[in-house]
């Protein structure tokens, strides 16, 4: 009889610690930091396994948490960006100018600023900029003020109405380019992107 | 029993309880990793059901633009209106009317399986008509597909279909009330099929 009860108390510590390391395990390998994808161009990441069947299961599970519903690669390209050109996790409380040159080669495209993976609230009611709505510079170039001030144009505001606090690696930049060229689309690690430059924090 | 063999024992069990801890936490691991989807589906599809307050599958939802206050999907789209409908083909296949919208922004349908994964995609400039419907099925179904029907089959009983409509410019009103407009003509509908 005490080897039984010995027995089953070793069989319960032996669950209660396989589940602490299954459930840390995972929360290590699917940490928010970690969303992105395995091909790096400048600042950006990406995965072109993304929303397809062929995904893996790590991807999949990292999609589901954090970009559920995205679309496959052939239609819809996801580029994100955790960092600023200088590697610096971005920030709620900097101020960051996107800059682009033209049009990646696809059909449209936009971006959008997230806080802990949502829009950020604020009186605009502005999360985004795309190609038919970021005002052009004479050159046709654009740039985009990621910011917690008022900016003159093209501002995507990153102040929180709520008070929320700020904090390095709370902002994520998604830049999405829909029906890609397929030159565009074999080339993500080395097409032009828009690059993001931090300005100043408060 | 000698000391020495005892201590053999002792060793052997500690070996044998890790070994079986490493691999149980292995096996654990894996199944978490594997269900995130699913539950996150099953998560966000109540959620979405619930601010309708309905539990109501295979009908179409037309929304309007997500706002930080209304927002229930992570990293969703400021600049498109969406319509999303939650189906479930275990019983009856389910007609989609798909209606493109007269514009130049990009429109898709999309079709999803409970475990998240895009297994259907059409968008406004590889449809075939302005007009077209889709008949999703069970897999394995014996669904006879009638003349110009596509039929699409589903890998799970129950999944998400996402229609898309961009927005050029998510400050006109007037663009916003035309897309709205367009929403309205799309529909789902389970159909009655002998063979299914």
């Amino acid at each position: 009889m005490r080897r039984i009860g010995v027995f089953a108390l070793k069989f319960l510590i032996a669950v209660a610690v396989a589940l602490l390391l299954a459930s840390g395990s995972v929360w290590y390998v699917l940490q928010p930091t970690n969303y992105g994808g395995k091909i790096r161009n400048g600042e950006w990441t990406t995965d072109l396994t993304t929303g397809g069947s062929n995904a893996g299961h790590y991807q999949r599970a990292k999609i589901a948490l954090y970009g559920l519903w995205a679309m496959s690669a052939d239609e819809t390209i996801y580029f994100i960006a955790n960092t600023d050109s200088s590697g610096e996790p971005l920030a709620s409380n900097c101020t960051y100018i996107v800059s682009g040159s033209g049009n990646p080669d696809g059909r449209w495209w936009s971006l959008t600023v997230y806080k802990n993976f949502h829009f950020v609230p604020n009186e605009q009611k502005v999360y985004s900029y795309s190609q038919t709505s970021v005002e052009l510079e004479p050159d046709n170039s654009w740039q985009v003020a990621v910011s917690p001030e008022k900016q003159a144009k093209n501002w995507l505001p990153t102040g929180d109405e709520s008070g929320g606090t700020a904090a390095a690696g709370d902002l994520k930049l998604l830049f999405r380019v829909y029906n890609p060229n397929p030159a565009f689309a074999a080339n993500v690690g080395s097409v032009k992107l828009p690059t993001v430059t931090k300005e100043n924090c408060r | 029993m000698s000391e020495k063999i005892k201590q053999r024992n002792r060793v052997k069990g500690f070996l044998l309880w890790t070994f079986f801890t490493v691999a149980l936490a292995a096996v654990l691991h894996f199944v978490i990793v594997w269900q995130i989807p699913s539950y996150m589906t099953k998560k966000t599809v109540g959620a979405i059901l619930a601010r309708k307050k309905t539990t109501e599958f295979n009908r179409l939802f037309n929304n309007d633009l997500s706002y930080a206050k209304t927002d229930v999907v992570v990293m969703s789209n400021a600049d498109m209106r969406n319509s999303i409908a939650f189906y479930d083909v275990s019983e009856k296949p389910l007609k989609i009317h798909c209606v493109v919208p007269k514009t130049d922004n990009y429109w898709s349908i999309s079709l999803y399986a409970w475990n998240t994964d895009n297994f259907f995609i059409r968008n406004d400039q590889n449809a075939k008509a302005r007009e077209f419907d889709l008949i999703l099925v069970k897999s394995g179904s014996n669904y006879q597909a009638q003349t110009g029907e596509e039929v699409v089959e589903s890998p799970t009983n129950r999944g998400v279909i996402l229609i898309r409509y961009i927005v050029a410019n998510r400050a006109d009103k007037e663009e916003l009330a035309r897309i709205a407009a367009e929403q309205e003509k799309s529909f789902v509908q389970p159909i009655d099929s002998e063979q299914y």
